[in-house]
């Protein structure tokens, strides 16, 4: 029991290599493998998750050695909630991907095992060089799913991808040496505890390059180039997972490190927040508009994920505690809306055989049951009450009022009415009577039962962004502590120090 | 002093590296320019493992001073870490030339139209 932050890295490294030698299994024995995995470690993190509930914040010792010299592992609420996406990400995406074909399969399998130990490392990371490398082995394997097409497009992508992921990588590892530099320490809650010392000249360096590099995994404006060629580049699957869990383990990188390292909670950090309240906007304005013209589903749905960053860096930008609060919470509410949209939208892509908006022309006579699925999801994104998307801008806006920024306000309902004029165009496309019949399910290549598993998802899915709103204050709870942690690392770290001391 | 020139080295590397990724139209050069940003990451951890007269970290009564041994740790993770991006960025070279047919970024665009 003790041993569950080390557990939820090592579990899906087993099972990838396991499932990486499919080729000596024979096929039931394969899924079996691949199906307890992906068990595993759901139930592995759940167990985490009431661990920390319950007993509060923890500071894992790996092989039993103390900070200077061993790893510290680090699970607190924000850790909680991120891994809570990635599980439940993970999870659907295994159950979603028997709609998609055996050989496929395989292979997805294996590198989804990957990306969730990669990204489960990154989550529970208590030293920032460990966080560099889960973060880079998480780049590794996303480029590996936007080649995993082999075909000419998904090629170049993965390529431009690459350079934008090596530039931001080397950023990020620049910024480590230079806080060892300064602090003599790799492990967070020793760096929390010493970064007031820093020279100011190098903690504005490091900062502006853990900014900029994150920005490029995130996706901040003029650093966004890659991400919608990747998108859709990669299926839809694995879009909604890049959509989902991979751009939030950006978010968390993000925010682990200028609060809980670097100490960004202050005050003295305005001019931080009023770049990132800029960029937000910036991303907002720019991700809308970009989707607004985009003909290619998948595109413009990449880059209404641009315009959602936005959202959540303006929450960090408006330099609250709600408005952090919120922004996590957009953030949570965010995977499960646009990985809704990805995974339903590619029925349509499948069943008309192209992305192509203006070929969606009545989509909703073949695809009923999907589209429902597709529109519900839309309206939540949108953010029409009393939805789960809805929920969290609305606390976005209050923080934002609450401090007198009335800008960035205009900005998030400006792009609110975009998000429907561009969502609302493929609703009335979807509902005319379709020009080709025998179209459905069949034209998209997939049995009956296949296509049950994916709806089942989609159906959670929904649920989950339908009923949001109206969960227990419990819940929300959690997102305002993990803020609060974030706004106070250093005092919090020395309780957490001297309880891992004894 | 020494230190000093180290970093400023450190970062001309990188520039160099940056530089050669921005402007040069063959994949190849940019997997070449993705290697030398990444060493000069490594140049800048030895420069900040330096100490002024000291050893090698092998522990020893008469030894003094140390250079210090955890950014060589990192140093040798970031060299494998560079290893394995630019084997799986050469990796994609050549799916691309299977693809295109040729290297050069402005005709690999051209083709896709």
């Amino acid at each position: 029991m003790s041993h569950l932050p080390v557990l939820v890295i090592v579990i899906p490294l087993i099972f990838a290599f396991l499932s990486s030698l499919a080729g000596f299994w024979p096929s039931a024995v394969r899924r079996g493998i691949v199906g307890v995995g992906f068990l595993l470690h759901p139930l592995c993190v759940v167990l985490l998750v009431s661990r920390m509930l319950i007993r509060g914040p923890l500071l894992y010792e790996v092989g039993g050695w103390a900070a200077p010299l061993g790893i510290m592992l680090l699970v607190d609420e924000l850790s909680v909630i991120f891994l809570c996406i990635l599980a439940l990400g993970m999870f659907f995406a295994f159950l979603y991907s028997f709609s998609t074909g055996t050989a496929r399969q395989e292979k997805l399998h294996v590198f989804f095992f990957l990306l969730t130990a990669s990204i489960s490392g990154q989550m529970v990371a208590g030293d920032i060089f460990n966080l560099f490398v889960f973060l880079e082995l998480t780049t590794v394997v996303s480029i590996a799913l936007v080649a995993l097409k082999k075909k000419r497009r998904p090629v170049i992508s993965a390529f431009v991808y690459m350079v934008y992921a090596a530039i931001s990588s080397t950023l990020l590892l620049i910024a480590i040496a230079l806080l060892y530099n300064a602090t003599g320490t790799l492990t967070m809650a020793h760096i929390a505890q010493r970064i007031s010392y820093m020279p100011p000249a190098s903690y504005a360096v490091v900062l502006v390059s853990v900014v900029i590099s994150l920005g490029i995994k995130i996706g901040l404006v003029p650093l966004h180039f890659w991400q919608a060629d990747a998108y859709d580049g990669a299926g839809s699957t694995v879009a909604g997972i890049f959509s989902g869990v991979v751009m939030k383990a950006g978010v968390y990188a993000l925010l682990r490190l200028i609060f809980t390292v670097l100490g960004a909670g202050g005050a003295h950090s305005r001019l931080l927040f009023g770049f990132l309240l800029m960029a937000g906007c910036i991303n907002i304005a720019a991700g809308h508009i970009g989707a607004l013209f985009q003909l290619n589903l998948k595109k413009m749905l990449a880059f209404s994920s641009i315009a959602h960053a936005g959202y959540i860096f303006v929450g960090i930008g408006s330099g609250t505690a709600a408005g952090l609060a919120a922004a996590v919470f957009h953030a949570f509410n965010h995977f499960f809306l646009k990985t809704a949209l990805f995974w339903s939208g590619r029925f349509f892509i499948a069943g008309k055989r192209s992305s192509f908006i203006p070929r969606m022309r009545g989509i909703a006579v073949s695809f009923p049951a999907m589209f429902i699925m597709f529109f519900l999801s839309a309206l939540a994104i949108v953010g029409i009450p009393p939805t789960a998307g809805f929920a969290s801008k609305w606390l976005i806006a209050l923080a934002l009022q609450e401090r007198g920024l009335l800008l960035p306000l205009v900005f998030i309902a400006a792009g609110t009415v975009v998000s429907l004029w561009y969502y609302a165009r493929i609703f009335v496309l979807a509902v005319q009577h379709p020009h080709e019949t025998g179209n459905g399910i069949q034209g998209a290549r997939m049995t009956k039962r296949q296509a049950a598993g994916a709806l089942l998802v989609l159906m959670v899915l929904c649920l989950y962004s339908l009923s949001a709103a109206f969960f227990p204050q419990d819940f929300y709870s959690v997102f305002e502590a993990a803020a609060f942690r974030l706004r106070e690392p250093a005092e919090y770290m020395e309780i957490l120090l001297a309880g891992a001391l004894q | 002093m020494i230190r000093e020139m180290s970093f400023v080295a450190a970062i001309s590397v990188f520039c160099i590296g940056l530089y050669c990724v921005l402007t040069d139209r063959n994949l190849i050069k940019i997997c070449v320019g993705l290697s030398i940003m990444e060493s000069s990451i490594v140049l800048l951890l030895v420069a900040i493992a330096y100490r002024e007269g000291g050893l090698a970290p092998v522990f020893s009564a008469e030894i003094e001073t140390y250079v210090d041994p955890v950014p060589h740790a990192l140093a040798l993770t970031a060299i494998v870490i560079g290893a394995g991006v630019t084997a799986v960025a050469l990796g994609l070279s050549v799916l691309i030339y299977r693809h295109f047919g040729t290297l050069n970024i402005d005709k690999i665009w051209r083709s896709l139209g």
